[in-house]
C-alpha cells in the first residue's frame, strides 16, 4: 500500500486483470498471472495492486507520490506505457514492465541509466561566474519552463514509446532528452553550447511520429522539442 | 554474520529537498553518500509540494522579523525561536542558488519575482514555479548533486544507526530493496534527512512513515511535538482514483458541505462564515458530522457544487473540474467525498541552532525535525525549512567529520539487526499468522479516530491500549508470505511496522498530557488555548532502554505571546 483509502466494500463488478510477473530468484521467464480485483468507479491501476498488496499478494512495483508527479509508476498497460496512478482499470487489462528496460522483477525496471546521462549531458548551468544571478527572463521562456520544462516527471514513458531510440542508444537517447537539453538550452544562466550537444546527441533522429506526446501521461510533446532544437540550429547556422 | 561493509565520510539519509540541501553542503573535500529508501528525485515529499517557498519579502513592509512573527503566532509559541530566527535570515539567498542549479521561478515581464500569499503569512512571500514549485525545486538541487558527483545509493533502506562503543554514531545498517543484501555502512557522521511521520494517519500517499524520527529517538535522541498532526480539511476521499486536496477555492465559489441528510451543517459549527470558516475549524467540523453518524457512505462528507449552474463552475474551478473529469465524474452533476487528511506532522526529532541531535555525529534538518513550526505548520514554511536545515546540517555534519576518525560501529547491534531480519524471512506461514496490510489498515484507522482531528481523554486512553495490544498481541504474529530477495516491498512493509507502533504510541500520549487545544491539537474535553500551563513542549527519549517523556518550558526568548495582545487574550487553539 502507498497510500491509505477505505476498504472496498460494495465493488460495482469483479473484474479480471493480467499482470505479467517475474521473479529472478525462482522464474526463468516472466509469465502472465490473472487476478480478481472488486471495481468502484474511477479505480486506477495502482489501487489495484495495492488491493492485492492488502491481500498479501505483493506484485513488486514502484510508486510514490500517487498524484502524477513523480513519474515513479510508469508501467506498460494494454501496450501502453502509463502512469498506474492515473490510468483508469478495465475489465481485462494487460500490465506488463515499461518495454526496453531490463526487468529486474515484476513491474520493476532498471532505471539507473538516468542519473548516468544526466551526468553524461552535464544537465546543469554551467555558469560565467560562480555568483551569476538572473536579471530577466524572456517571456516566452518563462512560460515554457511553466509549462513545459518544470512539468517533465521523468517517468521514462516517452523513452519506452520512441521507435527511434532504445536506453542504451548511443545515437539518439531520446524524446525526455531532447527536453531536457531544451531546458538547459533556454536556461538564462547556462553558457554551454546545448544546439551542438543536441547536434551531436542525435537530434536530427527524431522521425516525429510524436508517439512520445501520445503517451506523455501529463500531455507534453517532448518531441516537439526536438523540432524546436533543429530549428533554433538551423536559425543559428544561417544567421539569424 | 553476513553483509557487505562500506565507507563514507558522511552518510546522508533520505532523497528529498533537505537530503539534497544537506549533500550539497557537506563539502567537496569529503566524501559523501546520499542513501534513499526509494530514488533520488522520486521519492520524499518535496516534488509534490505545489504551493510555494516562502522567501522573498517583496513588499516594502515585510521582512524576517514579520515572517518571524507569523510563523510563531501560527505555531502557537511552541516553536524554537533560535531555528525560526535562522530560518528567517537565511531566506534571500535561496532563489539565486537553486537558479544556478538550474531551476527557474515565476517572474513578472520586468523580471521580478513573482509572489503568493499564503494562509497566515500577512504578506505575499513565497515564490513558485506554476504549480509546480516543489518539482521545480528538485530540478535544481538534483542537478548540483549530479554536478558535484555526489555518490547515492537508491532502494537503500536504512533501518538503525550504528554506534561505537561510546554511544557516538559510527554507521548505518540498510537493507537493500533491489537484492535483500545487508550494508553496514562505516561514516564519520550521518544526517537524517527523512519525512515525518504523517503516513501513521490516513495521508493521500504514504510517503512520511516516520523512518527518521523513531531511528533517531532508538539512537538516543531527543522527539518533540508529535502530537501535532496537521490535517488538510477537504481531502479528495472517495472514489478511490481520484487524489490531492479539493483546494480552498471550491469552497470559496460558493461550494456547499453536506452531511448525510443533505444539510450545509456548518451552520452547526459557524453560522456566520459556514463552509469559508478556518481550515481547521472546518476539520473539526466535518469530523463532528462524521462521528455523530451523519457522514457520507464510505466515511467522508459530501462537498457540492450542483447547485451552481455548471457554466461557473467550469470556468471558476477548472482544475477541480478537470481533475475529477478525468476520473469519470462530473462534479457538476454529482456531489463528490471529501474528508480530513493528515499531510504533516509538525514535531519530529530536537535539534539545536547547529541541525545536531544529543547523539555525537547525528545530525539531522528538514521535515523530520521539531522546533521550526511549533503546534501548527505555516504553508510553504516546509520547503523554506528543508532549504535552509538541510544546508545546515549538510556543513555541520561535514565539519564534524573533518574533526573525526572512523569509529567501529558496534558488533552487537549489527548482529541483532541481521537476526531481526532474518528472522522475518525465516518465520513460516502458520495457522494463527497475519499479514501486514491487515494490521496496517487497522493502525491506521486507530490514529485516525483516536488521535485524529478531535481528541479526548477516553478515545487517546483507549488507543495507547490498543497500540500496545497491538505492539505484543499482533505485531508478533505479523508474517511475511513473500520470502524473495529481490524488491521484496513486503518485508519493507513489516520493516516499518516498529515505527508506526511506538511513534503511534508516543503521539497518542502527547496529546492525552496536553489537557489544552492549541495549533493542530484539538481536545474536545479542553477546547481552549492554556497559555499559564501549556507554553511546554513535550519531549520523549530512552533512558536505559525505556521511553521516558518529560514537558519542558518553551523558551520564549525574543518574543511572547503576550507582545500580541489580541492573541494573547483570546482563548481559541487557532491563530
Amino acid at each position: 500500500m502507498t497510500a491509505y483509502i477505505p476498504e472496498i466494500k460494495n465493488p460495482d463488478a469483479i473484474y479480471t486483470i493480467y499482470i505479467k510477473r517475474f521473479n529472478p530468484e525462482t522464474d526463468a521467464e516472466p509469465h502472465w498471472v490473472s487476478y480478481k480485483i472488486p471495481h468502484v468507479k474511477s479505480m486506477t491501476v495502482i489501487e489495484a495492486l495495492e488491493y492485492l498488496q492488502d491481500q498479501g499478494i505483493y506484485v513488486a512495483f514502484r510508486a510514490n507520490c500517487r498524484e502524477f508527479t513523480c513519474g515513479s509508476c510508469a508501467m506498460t498497460i494494454n501496450g501502453k506505457p502509463g502512469l498506474a496512478c492515473m490510468t483508469l482499470l478495465k475489465d481485462g487489462m494487460r500490465i506488463e514492465p515499461l518495454r526496453g528496460y531490463k526487468v529486474l522483477r515484476d513491474l520493476v525496471v532498471d532505471t539507473s541509466f538516468a542519473g548516468e546521462k544526466f551526468r553524461e549531458l552535464e544537465l546543469w548551468p554551467h555558469l560565467e561566474n560562480p555568483e551569476a544571478r538572473i536579471e530577466k527572463v524572456n517571456m516566452k521562456v518563462q512560460e515554457r519552463y511553466k509549462n513545459i520544462y518544470s512539468r517533465c516527471i521523468e517517468c521514462y514513458s516517452c523513452l519506452s514509446a520512441c521507435p527511434q531510440s532504445d536506453p542504451e542508444s548511443t545515437v539518439y537517447p531520446g524524446p525526455m532528452w531532447m527536453l531536457q537539453i531544451a531546458r538547459l538550452h533556454e536556461h538564462p544562466l547556462d553558457t554551454m553550447n546545448r544546439l551542438d550537444q543536441a547536434d551531436k546527441n542525435g537530434v536530427w533522429n527524431c522521425a516525429g511520429c510524436f508517439e512520445c506526446a501520445s503517451v506523455c501521461p501529463v500531455k507534453l510533446s517532448p518531441g516537439s522539442l526536438a523540432s524546436f532544437l533543429r530549428r533554433e540550429i538551423i536559425k543559428k547556422e544561417v544567421g539569424l | 554474520m553476513n553483509y557487505k561493509e562500506i565507507k563514507a565520510d558522511v552518510v546522508i539519509i533520505g532523497g528529498g529537498g533537505a537530503a539534497l540541501s544537506a549533500a550539497i553542503n557537506v563539502g567537496k573535500d569529503l566524501d559523501t553518500l546520499i542513501l534513499d529508501k526509494g530514488q533520488v528525485g522520486k521519492s520524499g515529499c518535496s516534488p509534490n509540494a505545489h504551493g510555494g517557498l516562502a522567501v522573498h519579502y517583496k513588499d516594502p513592509n515585510d521582512g524576517p522579523e514579520i515572517h518571524f512573527e507569523d510563523t510563531l503566532l501560527s505555531g502557537g509559541f511552541l516553536n524554537n525561536q533560535d531555528l525560526v530566527r535562522i530560518l528567517v535570515q537565511n531566506t534571500s539567498e535561496i532563489v539565486p542558488m537553486l537558479e544556478r542549479y538550474g531551476a527557474l521561478f515565476d517572474r513578472d515581464e520586468h523580471g521580478n519575482l513573482l509572489v503568493r500569499r499564503f494562509g497566515g503569512h500577512r504578506y505575499a512571500r513565497s515564490v513558485f514555479c506554476g504549480d509546480e514549485t516543489g518539482h521545480e525545486m528538485m530540478n535544481g538541487l538534483r542537478r548540483e548533486v549530479y554536478r558535484l558527483g555526489i555518490r547515492y545509493i537508491d532502494e537503500a533502506f536504512v533501518t538503525r544507526l550504528l554506534h561505537d562503543e561510546n554511544g557516538e554514531i559510527a554507521g548505518v545498517f540498510f537493507y537493500y530493496l533491489p537484492t535483500g543484501e545487508f550494508y553496514v555502512v562505516k561514516s564519520k557522521a550521518v544526517v537524517l534527512a527523512t519525512a515525518d511521520a504523517a503516513g501513521l494517519w490516513p495521508a493521500a500517499s504514504e510517503r512520511q512513515r516516520g523512518d527518521g524520527i523513531y531511528m533517531a529517538l532508538m539512537a538516543g535522541a531527543e522527539i518533540a511535538d508529535i502530537e501535532f498532526i496537521q490535517y488538510h480539511p477537504t481531502h479528495a476521499w472517495w472514489p478511490p482514483g481520484v487524489r490531492g486536496s479539493v483546494s480552498e477555492a471550491f469552497r470559496g465559489e460558493g461550494g456547499w458541505l453536506l452531511n448525510s441528510k443533505g444539510e450545509r451543517f456548518m451552520k452547526r459549527y459557524d453560522p456566520e462564515n459556514m463552509e469559508l470558516a478556518t481550515r481547521d475549524k472546518v476539520s473539526v467540523s466535518i469530523m463532528m458530522e462524521i462521528r455523530a453518524g451523519r457522514g457520507a457512505p464510505h466515511g467522508g462528507i459530501f462537498a457540492s457544487v450542483t447547485h451552481l449552474p455548471a457554466k461557473y463552475v467550469k470556468k471558476r474551478l477548472p482544475v477541480i473540474y478537470q481533475k475529477y473529469k478525468n476520473f469519470g465524474i462530473d462534479i457538476t452533476k454529482e456531489p463528490i467525498e471529501v474528508r480530513p487528511r493528515p499531510h504533516y506532522l509538525c514535531g519530529g526529532v530536537v535539534i539545536d541552532e547547529n541541525a545536531a541531535t544529543k547523539v555525537p555525529g547525528l545530525f539531522a534538518g528538514g521535515a523530520v525535525t521539531a522546533g521550526v513550526h511549533g503546534a501548527n505548520r505555516l504553508g510553504s514554511n516546509a520547503l523554506t525549512d528543508i532549504i535552509v536545515f538541510g544546508k545546515i546540517a549538510g556543513k555541520n555534519a561535514g565539519e564534524f567529520a573533518r574533526s573525526r576518525e572512523y569509529h567501529s560501529p558496534n558488533k552487537n547491534e549489527i548482529e541483532e539487526e541481521i537476526k531481526r531480519i532474518k528472522e522475518i524471512f525465516d518465520k513460516p506461514w502458520g495457522e494463527d499468522s497475519i499479514s501486514i496490510g491487515k494490521v496496517r489498515r487497522e493502525l491506521i484507522e486507530l490514529m485516525d479516530r483516536d488521535v485524529g482531528v478531535i481528541r479526548n481523554e477516553t478515545g487517546l486512553k483507549d488507543a495507547i491500549e490498543k497500540l500496545n495490544y497491538i505492539k505484543h498481541e499482533i505485531a508478533p504474529r505479523v508474517t511475511l508470505r513473500d520470502k524473495s530477495k529481490t524488491f521484496n516491498f513486503e518485508v519493507k512493509d513489516i520493516l516499518e511496522l516498529p515505527f508506526r507502533i511506538e511513534l503511534g504510541i508516543a503521539s497518542a500520549t502527547a496529546a492525552l498530557m496536553r489537557k489544552e487545544s492549541r495549533g493542530t491539537h484539538f481536545r474536545e474535553d479542553y477546547p481552549h488555548r492554556d497559555d499559564e500551563n501549556w507554553l511546554k513542549n513535550i519531549v520523549f527519549f530512552l533512558k536505559d532502554g525505556e521511553l521516558k517523556v518529560e514537558t519542558r518550558e518553551v523558551e520564549l526568548k525574543y518574543k511572547k505571546p503576550t507582545d500580541f495582545p489580541e492573541y494573547a487574550k483570546s482563548r481559541s487553539p487557532w491563530h
